[in-house]
């Protein structure tokens, strides 16, 4: 039976959030997470954007988390050394009603202090990106907007919190939230109890699966699907494109990843079910027609890959709040769109929910506040990459062709802390298998490169953990007779 | 009497050729357009027989299996029988190509032989 | 990083790589060098364990492996050098080259001229937007090839294949031959991409049914894959509705096209056609920068190896004498006209004194029997070639001889088209 302080159920960008601002205390700090990597639901599935603040109602809580989290992510990229652009964001004006209707915007975004916002003529936004559809009539422009990728950004607050002592627990789902007499005890996890007299939840679009009889808002998941394009792609924008916004959604938005890759999506569905990640036709069909409407030149040429992500829906807000009965339990739920960019605000807004449910907080001296940046040979020049080489020649060995990736980077994601244990995860952690070849090549790599750093053998490896093993038999196994020995093969 | 088709795969004008047997012998064939595609034709008839290429097992190298061949056409049903077989071999390196991995396989005067050169 | 002085460099050491620069090392060219990613060069033919290789080129019955082990055997006699995992990052239009790999570091060469040889890729699932959820289990035919046949692993037992191109219809055999059940062969088109022989030996002889017609739709199964839903599809090649059928199964192997590799063709400023995918050559398989020579899968999709090594020698060889020849002069344009999908090459000088006869390489649109493809200059007919049948998977190679050649405008550009027929 292991004690804490402080257990996360959790280990989606919000929970890592969490983690690393509780990290700042001397506590004692577990994280449990149901799948064996981090960022493997929500957080992954995103449109990896940290919004300006413009079009969001400073009345809701997401709203205002959006505009206090904003400005913070200079120093906390740089602090974690996470791939981010203020890229700009542009709210267009495709009609007259939505001319009006974004200038009213506009002044409530310079109220609500988005920096530098301002309007831009229909000459000016075409002179900025060419490619928007002429009939456009103006935008909302945002330079605070910006793009982040979300895997490395989930990953580095987790790995940051690790380093100032906050232990995780992969691959362990959290069953049950455990009381007495409406206090919280802990959790009971498929390996046994971990003990702790606050706990948050923020399982995403599963925080209310653990006990019925906890005061937690139904969880509805949203569906939103994307098309990412070739880096080659000739249409090509630099800023993030939206459209007015709708009640329920941002709409379908045309942006520029942090790593160059045209993206656009996602469209908002209500789905049954947790686990519903398909593409469907319509969907992809209503992405790509949207994104027509704002970039016309878009067509499917050059997509290299279609996902769907799913959004924790608890009502037409975030549900961040400590519970009634039992006492000790925070919520950090519902946590849909702007989740990505809210998170490290909403980090300090537990920590300050838990301090209030009477958790004495010391500020731990120790504490670290920068994670390394990865070793990423390819931002570095000839010159530069051949002394790195020289030093370490598993820099020299360039696995994944498509984006360049080498041995050694592969190494470095797999034997971090909290690495890379499946395909997926390598790939979200250095790229390698993400390019236009989708793995093709590099995948037979990546399976003997998984066994030579984290031991795991080729038949044991897996896309993304459970049952999503990517070779079943050996060769030659399916010819022997049922009972036949076949292990010394 | 017994009436079968194919579909000629000599050349890319794929003919379709007919024949008529009883008890196994070729009585009558027509369709080819070629000599080439008459002897196909007969043989494919009567005895169809396949080059078998596989791997087969190997140690003391960077790639796992061996690829090997048969060194002229088996009885195409003697196939998976053969596989069967290879299933159970196992080599080690060095092995050239052309070397014989198994002689004379299932009596048949076809020698299943390595179809590469593998060192360490 | 040290530079290094080379005559001829080579991207590739796959057929198209080791056939150029072979010939061009017995051409004249003394130091020529293969840069090769893999281990060990061979390219694709490691993993090609099936015979029907070498058919035209050297009269015999080979398989891959074995078509691949005669040019690296003849690199090694006639002093090709080769480094292997090494991958080449920038080529550049001065003929620069900029390599890395564990064993030397990075490296920066300066060649008199360059073969680029890197060959093609396989489309994927995305590519050809195949929806529903994605487990794994879904690989590239070649992709699962390698596994097979190299690194020794199957990928499952229960499979479905794709697309019924060459790679397709090779792997549900080898699949079977593993023991796998091959739920069917799926193709969109209402006839296949691969040769009749395949269709013959590799499904008909195990049963395998293809479905003509039919493709795959949407992928199930939440970890790994447990079925497809296959639709068949009408003339312009949309689903059916009304017609899913739902196949389980626990792998999905994907034929559905190979495109050239061309990111480094990019890099070297060579210009692109957009028929082929590839460079635009001449008929010396020169690209559009001067001294960059292009060769094999990188070029055009062949569908045989002996076609590549045809190519490649071309290339080669030119490729050797480019130090010495004299510039270029006034290339002919060659314009792809009704019935043919692309031309190789798409550009040709006639103005130079040829004894060797020039290959023309083309693929048509659709199947047809018993047409004729003619050259045309200026809306004039010029030569004709009979063709008893022609269809979309197999190339078209025509050679037209000195004599032939004399028949046309010097400084024109030249048109092929497919006419007649049925």
């Amino acid at each position: 039976m292991k004690k804490f302080d402080v257990v996360i159920i959790g280990g989606g960008v919000v929970g890592c959030a969490i983690a690393r601002e509780l990290s700042r205390y001397n506590l004692k700090i577990a994280l449990v997470e149901k799948e064996t990597e981090l960022g493997s639901g929500t957080s992954k599935a995103n449109t990896g954007l940290v919004h300006s603040g413009v079009n969001v109602d400073n009345t809701t809580l997401k709203g205002r988390l959006n505009l206090q989290a904003n400005p913070l992510f200079d120093r906390l990229t740089f602090e974690l050394n996470i791939p981010f652009v203020r890229n700009g964001s542009l709210v267009i004006a495709q009609n007259r009603e939505d001319r009006q209707a974004l200038l009213r915007d506009l002044d409530e975004a310079r109220k609500n202090g988005v920096k530098d916002v301002r309007w831009l003529s229909r000459e000016e936004l075409l002179g900025k990106e060419p490619a928007i559809n002429p009939d456009s009539l103006g935008a909302i422009y945002a330079p605070s907007g910006g793009i982040i990728c979300p895997f490395e950004y989930t990953l580095a607050l987790g790995q940051n919190a690790h380093k100032n002592g906050v232990v995780f627990f992969l691959g362990n789902r959290v069953l049950k939230i455990l009381q007495e007499k409406d206090r919280v005890l802990g959790v009971e996890t498929e390996r046994g109890r971990l003990i702790a007299p606050y706990v948050v939840n923020a399982a995403g679009v599963f925080a209310d699966e653990f006990d019925s009889a906890v005061d937690v808002p139904g969880i509805k998941t949203r569906r939103g699907q994307y098309l990412v394009y070739d880096r080659d792609y000739p249409v090509q924008i630099n800023n993030t494109i939206f459209p007015r916004p709708t009640e329920v959604s941002k709409g379908i938005i045309v942006t520029p990843t942090v790593h160059g890759n045209l993206m656009i999506g996602p469209n908002a569905e209500e789905v049954e079910g947790k686990d519903s990640l398909e593409t469907t036709a319509a969907g992809i069909n209503e992405v790509i027609k949207g994104a027509q409407k704002l970039v016309p030149d878009i067509d499917t040429s050059a997509v290299i890959r279609m996902f769907s992500g799913l959004r924790a829906v608890a009502s037409s807000d975030f549900v961040i709040k400590s519970t009634k009965k039992p006492r000790g339990l925070v919520l950090a739920a519902g946590i849909q769109s702007p989740g990505l960019t809210a998170a490290p605000v909403i980090g300090k807004l537990v920590v300050e929910l838990i301090e209030e449910l009477g958790l004495g907080l010391s500020p731990k001296s120790s504490f670290q506040a920068e994670r390394p940046s990865p070793i990423r040979v390819g931002d570095l020049d000839y010159e530069e990459r051949a002394k790195l080489v020289e030093k370490d020649n598993n820099y020299g060995q360039v696995v994944c062709r498509c984006e360049g990736i080498t041995r050694g980077e592969i190494r470095d994601a797999i034997l971090a802390p909290l690495g890379a244990v499946t395909i997926d995860g390598i790939k979200r952690r250095t790229r390698a298998a993400s390019g236009r070849c989708q793995s093709g090549f590099c995948g037979p790599r990546l399976v003997e490169l998984l066994k030579e750093f984290a031991s795991i053998s080729p038949l044991e490896a897996t896309l993304r953990g459970g049952a999503s093993r990517i070779l079943k038999y050996r060769s030659k196994e399916l010819l022997f007779k049922a009972g036949e020995k076949v292990e010394d093969l | 009497m017994e009436e079968k088709k194919l579909i000629c795969v000599i050349c890319p004008v794929g003919c379709e050729v007919s024949a008529t047997l009883e008890d196994g012998e070729l009585k009558d064939i027509n369709g080819y357009r070629c000599a080439q595609g008459e002897e196909y034709a007969r043989e494919e008839f009567t005895s169809p027989s396949r080059i078998l290429t596989a791997t087969v097992w190997i140690k003391g190298s960077r790639v796992s299996q061996l690829p090997v061949r048969s060194n002229r056409p088996l009885p195409r049903p003697k196939l998976e029988e053969v596989m069967a077989l290879l299933a159970r071999e196992k080599l080690e390196v060095p092995i050239k190509e052309g070397q014989i991995i198994i002689e004379n396989i299932l009596g048949t005067g076809a020698d299943i032989v390595s179809s590469r050169d593998l060192e360490k | 990083m040290k530079t290094y002085e080379i005559d001829v460099l080579v991207v590739g050491g796959g057929p198209a790589g080791l056939g150029a620069a072979i010939k061009a090392r017995e051409n004249g060219a003394r130091k020529v060098l293969v840069l090769e990613r893999d281990f060990e060069p061979g390219g694709i033919l490691n993993q090609c364990i099936h015979n029907g290789f070498g058919l035209q080129y050297f009269s015999a019955e080979l398989t891959g492996t074995e078509y691949a082990g005669r040019f690296i055997r003849r690199a090694g006699q006639t002093g090709v050098e080769i480094q292997t995992d090494t991958m080449v990052l920038d080529v550049k239009p001065s003929r620069e080259v900029i390599t890395s790999s564990a064993k030397y570091g990075l490296q920066r060469f300066q060649a008199k001229s360059i073969v680029l040889a890197m060959g093609c890729r396989e489309r994927t699932r995305d590519a050809i937007q195949i929806y529903g959820s994605r487990p794994s289990g879904i690989f590239t035919a070649g992709t699962a090839q390698r596994f097979t046949n190299i690194e020794g692993f199957i990928p499952g037992r229960q499979v479905v294949v794709l697309g019924s191109g060459d790679i397709g219809l090779i792997m549900a055999r080898r699949m079977k031959l593993e023991g796998c059940e091959v739920q069917g062969v799926y193709e969109l088109l209402p006839y296949t991409n691969g040769l009749s022989r395949n269709v013959v030996q590799c499904l008909n002889d195990f049963s395998i049914p293809l479905y003509l017609q039919q493709t795959v739709t949407s992928i199930y199964g939440g970890e790994r894959i447990a079925g497809v839903t296959t639709q068949k599809v009408d003339k312009k090649q949309n689903p059916l509705p009304g017609t899913e059928e739902y196949v389980p199964c626990d792998t999905l192997l994907l034929s559905v096209g190979l495109i050239p590799e061309n990111e480094l063709s990019r890099k070297a400023g060579v210009r692109i056609d957009s028929r082929t995918g590839g460079p635009l050559v001449d008929q010396n398989r020169m690209t559009t920068v001067p001294g960059i020579f292009a060769c094999g899968n990188v070029v055009q999709v062949h569908d045989l190896a002996d076609d590549v090594t045809v190519e490649s020698e071309i290339a080669g060889l030119a490729a050797a004498g480019f130090a010495e020849e004299e510039p270029p002069g006034k290339k002919a344009r060659v314009l792809v006209g009704n019935g043919l999908r692309y031309v190789v090459p798409q550009e040709i000088e006639l103005s130079r004194n040829r004894e060797e006869p020039l290959l023309l390489f083309m693929r048509a649109e659709l199947p047809r029997r018993k047409v004729n493809i003619v050259i045309s200059q200026g809306g004039m007919e010029k030569l004709k070639f009979p063709q008893p049948f022609i269809k979309p998977g197999e190339i078209i190679a025509l050679s037209v001889t000195s004599e032939m050649l004399g028949e046309l405008e010097i400084d024109q550009d030249i048109e092929l088209k497919v006419e007649g027929g049925g």
